[in-house]
């Protein structure tokens, strides 16, 4: 019995050691991590809209989440203090190796300015080429219309060309881009502008 | 040979991790994709080992041994718990790279396989050269698959893209074997590796004899 309550008061000695440090680093580090976050969300908007200047980050109406799952939030993108388009923040649950979240890039002219992954955990060397140029340019000029996947080299206007071995996250990256181009056509251009 | 130098070689060669104690399997197949993320893993694995070698060797005759495995966990969850928010606070760009496979660190069964057979019964200067040692010999292990993988699978070396700078009528000829970038290629990759380092390892010990 007294072992018992040595042992126990010995791991437990461990344990509050172990919790503390965590605690400390976990303050030391917050500001900073939340930091790094914000500089990659500000990369990624410019990534997708150069020379563009952002409005503040503007959350989807609570009603529209339901519709709309996978959009989360929008900034306006103005160049020379002209609306040029809209920046969609992007948080998929359908991904291979949990939530992707990525920028879509729309321009009022109706076509894609791009796409930029923030974070993504996909399987190294085959989802997560996704992040990589090959396949995220694809999207950069594409009608607001549609999209759809397909296993071959010569996707056509409207087509998306897979990430060999990953068509789960092909897939899921395009449908949260379809949902972005279906809130652009019928929320922003047909409701509020 | 020094001493401490001679556990680092225990460490990288004659009980190398990978090839000789077959332990830590799951990143072995998982990360080795590329040779970098390989190495990242690696070098992500050695600083934990070190610093839990340390950290368990110095409390070796506090810890009871009832309760040495839950202590052990909970020593080994918090250094990788500090590692993934440090890296995610001042080293983005290779927490992008890892990200998913640091927290795999607590299961990786060198670090616990370390405390229990080497850290708990040594001083502390041993247990730091054989976290060193141990991690090393992971590391080396770990990027020479994935460089292997990497070369074969994708015709990528360190993310240079070699395959595409070939000629286009070598491209007809030849193709990268990509089911080596997949995971059943991290089990043929492995066995390879494994018969050959055994092989050199064996005649090596046979000279000596």
């Amino acid at each position: 019995m007294r072992e018992i309550i040595r042992n126990g008061l010995i791991l437990f000695a461990i344990t509050v050691i172990a919790g503390t440090l965590l605690g400390i680093t976990n303050e030391v580090t917050k500001a900073p991590i939340i930091e790094a976050q914000k500089a990659k969300t500000q990369d990624a908007l410019a990534n997708v809209f150069e020379n563009a200047d952002f409005g503040d980050e503007i959350a989807l109406d609570a009603a529209l989440i339901t519709e709309y799952p996978f959009v989360s939030s929008y900034y306006e993108a103005t160049i020379n203090n002209e609306l040029a388009g809209y920046a969609f923040k992007v948080v998929t649950s359908e991904g291979y190796g949990g939530n992707i979240e990525f920028i879509v890039g729309l321009s009022i002219e109706g076509h894609i300015t791009g796409i930029d992954i923030i974070k993504q955990a996909e399987t190294p060397g085959l989802g997560a080429k996704a992040a990589e140029p090959e396949f995220k340019d694809q999207y950069i000029d594409k009608k607001t219309e549609v999209l759809t996947v397909v296993k071959n080299d010569a996707p056509g206007d409207l087509e998306i060309s897979a990430i060999s071995a990953a068509t789960i996250t092909s897939k899921a990256v395009t449908n949260a881009v379809n949902q972005v181009i279906t809130y652009y056509n019928t929320e922003l251009i047909g409701g509020v502008q | 040979m020094d001493s401490s130098l001679k556990k680092i070689k225990n460490g990288i060669i004659d009980e190398n991790p990978i090839f000789v104690q077959v332990l830590g399997m799951c990143p072995t197949l998982a990360v080795t994709t590329s040779a970098k993320n390989g190495i990242g893993m690696g070098l992500a694995t050695l600083a934990v080992l070190i610093a839990s070698n340390f950290a368990i060797s110095l409390m070796r005759n506090i810890i009871p041994s009832k309760v040495r495995i839950p202590a052990y966990i909970v020593i080994i969850a918090s250094f990788v718990t500090m590692v993934d928010l440090l890296l995610q606070a001042y080293m983005v760009s290779l927490y992008d790279a890892l990200g998913l496979f640091i927290p795999l660190i607590v299961v990786n069964c060198i670090v616990l396989g370390r405390a229990e057979a080497f850290a708990s019964k040594n001083t502390v200067k041993n247990s730091v050269l054989d976290g060193l040692g141990m991690g090393l010999g992971f590391t080396a292990a770990l990027g020479v698959i994935g460089l292997i993988r990497e070369f074969f699978g994708a015709g990528e070396l360190f993310g240079f893209k070699l395959y595409e700078a070939l000629p286009d009528a070598v491209q007809g000829q030849i193709q990268p074997i990509s089911i080596l970038v997949l995971a059943p290629g991290a089990f043929i990759v492995m066995g390879i590796l494994f018969a050959v380092f055994n092989h050199i390892n064996s005649k090596n010990k046979a000279k000596a004899e």
